[in-house]
């Protein structure tokens, strides 16, 4: 095992800072998916979640290179929030609205996920995700708000409460009944029962 | 059962949020207690699901940041 896998985030960015650049991409290839996928479901958008996931990184490479990186903070929930707040601005900016979806329910994340060759070549894993996929767009917007900060962004029921301005014990029900309409959801659908 | 134990508590468990002994205990509940157990394995395989949608951004984009990480450390140093 290559030793930088094994290092800490805080270790990475240490040695980016000390010279050696292949740290920073260790770091970024760790945190990619995370972060990327917590655009994705913000924007709705692969192209512009591409721009903000780029812009993201390259915010935190120049607040690391300034020396305000402080660790205590934690890489990937930084991160996470880094993006969270590109996102916003991204929708403000545009007029986004937060999810797409038509007077069907259906999503255009149904379309997205055409690049992955594996799941091309299992059609059910394909439906399946697609479900998944519609199914969390389906749910209100405070509820997916949740899921995906603590789901997909790593924050903290804690940090999320901060970051929303709502109570924890509020945060945490709502990812509870988040779940609990995904899994009604599943079981409604008979597609998704294959 | 301790009255706190709620699927909500059950969450902070799956998303490791709970203290060290809070976990034990609830280990040793969850092996004693069928229907909790159930509720637990309901809400695992739901979270479970929602791995499947993680994304990878596209490959020239993580090239792009990776090259302004270099250009940004050769301006520094």
């Amino acid at each position: 095992m290559n030793q930088k896998e094994v290092l800490g985030d805080g270790d990475l960015i240490q040695q980016y800072l000390n010279g050696n650049e292949a740290a920073f991409e260790t770091l970024m290839k760790r945190h990619k998916n995370r972060v990327f996928t917590t655009i994705f479901f913000m924007v709705n958008d692969r192209y512009l979640a591409e721009d903000i996931f780029q812009e993201s990184f390259i915010k935190a490479i120049r607040f690391i290179q300034a020396g305000k990186y402080s660790h205590e903070n934690k890489f990937g929930p930084w991160m996470s929030r880094i993006a969270k707040n590109k996102a916003i601005d991204a929708i403000r900016s545009r007029k986004l609205r937060p999810t797409v979806t038509d007077g069907e329910g259906t999503s255009i994340f149904d379309f997205i996920g055409y690049e992955d060759a594996k799941a091309e070549k299992d059609m059910i894993h394909s439906e399946k995700v697609n479900y998944v996929r519609s199914f969390v767009h389906k749910l209100p917007e405070k509820q997916k708000e949740v899921l995906i900060l603590r789901h997909y962004a790593d924050l903290s029921f804690k940090e999320i409460a901060a970051m929303t301005g709502a109570n924890i014990n509020t945060c945490i029900g709502r990812m509870h009944y988040a779940l609990a309409n995904l899994k009604k959801m599943m079981d409604k659908n008979i597609m998704y029962s294959k | 059962m301790d009255p706190k134990i709620t699927k909500e508590y059950l969450l902070l468990f799956i998303y490791n949020e709970l203290k060290i002994d809070e976990v034990k205990a609830l280990k040793n509940e969850l092996m004693c207690n069928i229907n909790l157990r159930m509720q637990y394995d309901e809400l695992v395989k739901t979270v479970k699901d929602l791995d499947l949608l993680w994304e990878s951004p596209h490959p020239t984009t993580l090239k792009i940041i990776d090259e302004k990480a270099h250009d940004g450390f050769s301006q520094m140093v």
